[in-house]
């Protein structure tokens, strides 16, 4: 199940909020929020749902062993290693095996047939939270959880289960037994998931929609398309990506604000970033930070050395990109940022903070612009083929009459989408409210906006999804 | 502290909007009546609750059954899809459109060539006759190009489809008897009548009148071609084709059926002294196409119909085989708005037969047609004793038996040029030619 699914929203969540407001303790709440996150998660097939019962026993037990065993060095790593290892183990099996064996074939011809093991909805985001858990204990930031269904409602809660943030368990310890909502902290979730929700059923989409006019699925259809059509194609798909993920996230920090829980920001409008390095500062936080933490530092960080640093940023980039997917587009892509973030870390970024901040701005959306493109296409031919149509070399000229009416029947839209990514629509949004709110007249529009709003943008969105449940390859009785 | 106060309150009714949406909605989504079942601007049945099994339940098909019947016969969905249709045309300029790849034309049908593979087996009605087995025959456009408030259908040439077509109206030819005359007509679809060249290759539209020029130098000499493409343009400041259909007008027709009589050497009647009947607020398929685009849907068409002047009584046999008397043009103003163009012959049957009182010298004409050929039909019967109209389409079995059992002596083959370049259509022909 997805958040952005008539489902989700017009039974599964009004249900499973209605059942958590009856509830009284707080024990029973999350009895509730841990049913309702086995249904969702079984809901993409109830095989996986073992899994992620499987994964957290092996957290919950690894953990519990690595306090007991605190006084002990060796255990401690010993139980920390099988932990972690088995995690990555299941995560290296289910997400990467084919990838593996498909290179191997590549170089050796064995195997002959590579088995087909499909991915586990969210696996790459709870394995990160388990195996934050399992560290945190050992380096004793945090007491591990006695109860097995509380590790088991920290990694599967549907909020954050299968589309991030990674959240750590530290985070969320106190809150997941001792939480409290506040009711202003309940209406400020609510307007989160609901623009969260319009994001994704309106922008995102839409977004989508005009990003696969532009790069067909076909080589040969991409092939055709004229120079101008990639490069609006390749934007709508750098809005696009942006807008879904963090539509994402925003719903599930919205969903959290709702029942009590604070998340981390996992987005902090990376396309208004004025490098390479602040982009992944504000960029998938909660991703960034996990390599950061346990990966780049524990390998050392940048103490023992110029060599030492590049190789740990090397590898943390390399994880990075594969993390994303096992193709090696993915590592190209992490690898790209890596050359970039060396190429800054080495002295252009304080040569970049000398000049004007819009070359900054500029140049870190030019990088991350052609970094989409290598994240999009995990077949090397079509990425090949695009860049060379981007640069008029496929022979289809600049424009044609498909690009141009594709751009004039969606121009206001592309330019809200462009708007959506930056903080204008809440800044401007707070700063109507803070000048209406000293006008007696216009203080009861604010208030009415402010209840009406979430109504308002729930409808519109209602009306997207809707819509797009309709097939647009339509065939007719002549 | 009073402002802390009221702002409480409007937090509190914030939530009770919130919760107050979802569960309404919740309950109406639950409440099972309330959900559609069809979509008549669609023209389809939409998805149906999975029927779960041990197998769908474990891999998780039947759970994405279930969110694809819930989101797709959501209540209130025609509603809803209206309404993201009014903000979307805020989207941009949408003076013209496009709907579908251009480029994707081509493919597409290749695709549905695939799935068209698994032959039907031709099945044995009791009384021993054979019969073919009719599936529902769809046909789809590539894409659709939308100028303020008409859509054009873009045309894609299929060599291999147009060749089957040519190859089976030969067969034909060669398989009647000397005094039958062949006819053929291909109709233009109105991209090629309306829009100039050059924006027609700028849309990636194959060339219509090279198209249809290629099949009829392919038919043999025993095969007279009823060229109806110059007549068309030059009328093509009128009401030719819809504006949110793809089918032509009447009018469109009649000046098609005055170029037949021109070929026959006969006189045709006077468009003025034929009756008419008129059909307003028609949406037709395009509107569906375009997903609903309100440049068409707040523009709709109006059909005209001309009643012949000898009867407008005929008979058809439907699909399963039961004969009905019906209406040459039959009153649909009660019908949706996007069935009118069904006024024509009862829509779309596999035979219907017109007898004309006023006539009496056993002339027979048989009319081999896709739905194009409905607004046709009526312009005939004032001209034969006997009109035959086969849909090639839904007709169960061969051509050749009726033709010598009727005795009839015309027969003309109208397609539209969509129609005889689709490779889902033109097996039917061949098939009812060969049997």
């Amino acid at each position: 199940m997805v958040f952005s699914s008539l489902l989700f929203l017009f039974l599964f969540f009004a249900v499973t909020m209605a059942v958590y407001c009856l509830s009284d303790t707080l024990s029973k709440k999350n009895i509730v929020l841990l049913a309702a996150s086995l249904i969702f998660y079984a809901w993409g097939g109830p095989r996986y749902l073992l899994l992620l019962l499987l994964m957290s026993g092996i957290s919950w037990i690894s953990a519990l062993f690595i306090y007991e065993n605190r006084q002990n060095v060796v255990m401690k790593k010993v139980f920390l290693a099988a932990g972690v290892g088995l995690q990555l183990l299941l995560l290296g099996y289910f997400k990467y095996a084919g990838f593996l064996l498909r290179n191997v074939q590549k170089v050796t011809g064995f195997p002959e047939e590579i088995p087909n093991i499909v991915l586990p909805i969210g696996i790459s985001f709870y394995t990160f939270q388990l195996i934050s858990y399992v560290i945190d204990v050992y380096w004793e930031n945090v007491r591990p959880q006695r109860k097995y269904w509380l590790v088991l409602l920290y990694a599967g809660l549907f909020f954050q289960c299968i589309a991030g943030p990674i959240v750590r368990y530290k985070d969320v310890a106190y809150e997941i037994e001792h939480r409290k909502t506040k009711l202003s902290e309940i209406g400020d979730g609510i307007n989160r998931f609901t623009t969260g929700l319009v994001k994704k059923a309106i922008f995102a989409n839409s977004c989508a929609e005009i990003a696969d006019t532009l790069l067909p699925q076909k080589l040969a259809e991409l092939d055709s398309v004229p120079a101008l059509g990639l490069w609006l194609g390749v934007l709508m798909y750098m809005l696009q990506i942006y807008l879904d993920f963090s539509a994402y996230s925003d719903m599930a920090i919205g969903m959290g604000w709702m029942t009590g829980f604070h998340f981390k920001e996992n987005f902090n409008y990376p396309y208004i970033a004025d490098s390479v390095t602040e982009f992944w500062r504000r960029w998938h936080i909660s991703l960034s930070s996990f390599f950061r933490d346990y990966v780049y530092i524990p390998l050392g960080g940048n103490r023992r050395g110029q060599k030492r640093t590049m190789l740990n940023l090397f590898i943390v980039w390399a994880l990075t990109g594969l993390w994303h997917g096992a193709y090696w587009n993915f590592v190209l892509w992490g690898l790209f940022y890596y050359v970039f973030l060396v190429i800054e870390k080495n002295g252009f970024l304080d040569k970049l903070k000398t000049l004007p901040s819009a070359v900054g701005h500029i140049y870190t959306l030019v990088v991350v612009y052609f970094g989409w493109i290598l994240f999009k296409f995990s077949d090397m031919a079509y990425l090949g083929h695009t860049l060379r149509g981007m640069f008029g070399l496929n022979g289809n000229g600049f424009a044609n009459l498909e690009v141009k009416i594709v751009f004039e029947n969606n121009m206001f839209f592309i330019a809200a989408s462009i708007l959506a990514c930056t903080p204008l629509f809440k800044l401007g949004y707070r700063w109507c409210v803070r000048k209406a709110r000293r006008i007696t007249a216009v203080r009861w529009l604010c208030n009415a906006v402010e209840v009406a709003g979430p109504v308002f943008l729930v409808l519109i969105a209602t009306m997207a999804l809707v819509g797009n449940s309709y097939n647009p390859f339509l065939y007719f009785q002549f | 502290m009073r402002r802390k106060r009221r702002s409480t309150k409007v937090i509190k009714y914030k939530i009770y909007a919130f919760a107050a949406t979802l569960l309404l909605l919740t309950v109406a989504a639950l409440i099972i009546p309330l959900r559609p079942k069809e979509s008549e601007i669609e023209k389809r049945t939409l998805s149906k609750f999975p029927k779960p099994s041990l197998e769908t339940l474990w891999n998780g098909e039947f759970f994405e059954g279930v969110n694809l019947w819930y989101a797709d016969t959501f209540p209130f969905r025609e509603q809803f899809i209206a309404g993201n249709m009014e903000y979307r045309s805020l989207y941009g300029i949408q003076k013209k459109q496009i709907y579908g790849s251009m480029q994707a034309s081509a493919e597409v049908e290749e695709e549905q060539e695939e799935k068209e593979e698994e032959k039907e087996q031709d099945k044995t009605v009791k009384d021993g006759t054979k019969k073919r087995e009719i599936k529902q025959i769809q046909e789809q456009f590539g894409a659709v190009y939308v100028a303020e408030d008409t859509a054009f259908s873009l045309y894609g040439f299929n060599p291999e489809a147009v060749n089957e077509y040519i190859a089976a109206v030969n067969a034909l030819a060669g398989s009647v008897g000397e005094d039958v005359n062949i006819y053929d007509m291909i109709v233009p679809i109105s991209t090629g009548v309306y829009l100039d060249v050059e924006l027609q290759k700028e849309l990636g539209s194959s060339d219509q009148k090279e198209a249809i020029q290629y099949i009829y130098d392919g038919l043999e000499d025993k095969v007279k071609v009823v060229d109806v493409f110059a007549t068309l343009e030059d009328h093509n400041d009128e009401y030719l084709y819809f504006r949110t259909d793809h089918h032509w007008t009447a009018l469109g027709a009649y000046y098609a059926y005055c170029e037949f009589m021109k070929q026959k050497e006969m006189e045709p009647t006077p468009l003025e002294s034929y009756q008419t009947m008129v059909f307003d607020n028609f949406v037709g398929t395009m509107y569906s196409y375009c997903n609903q685009a309100s440049a068409l849907g707040s523009n709709p068409d109006t059909v005209t119909a001309y009643i012949p002047l000898a009867t407008n009584d005929m008979q058809f046999t439907n699909i399963d085989g039961e004969t009905m008397d019906y209406n040459v043009i039959a009153d649909v103003s009660t019908w949706a708005g996007s069935s009118k163009y069904n006024c024509f012959i009862g829509g779309d049957q596999p035979i219907g037969w017109v007898h004309n009182p006023a006539r009496a010298d056993g002339s027979a004409c048989l009319l081999i047609k896709e739905s194009f050929g409905n607004a046709f039909a009526p312009f005939l019967v004032d001209h034969y004793e006997y009109v035959y109209i086969v849909d090639y389409r839904y007709y169960p079995t061969g051509l050749l038996s009726l033709i010598q059992e009727k005795n009839i002596k015309d027969v003309l083959l109208l397609n539209n040029v969509s129609a005889a370049s689709a490779s889902t259509l033109v097996p039917n022909l061949t098939e009812i030619v060969s049997y």
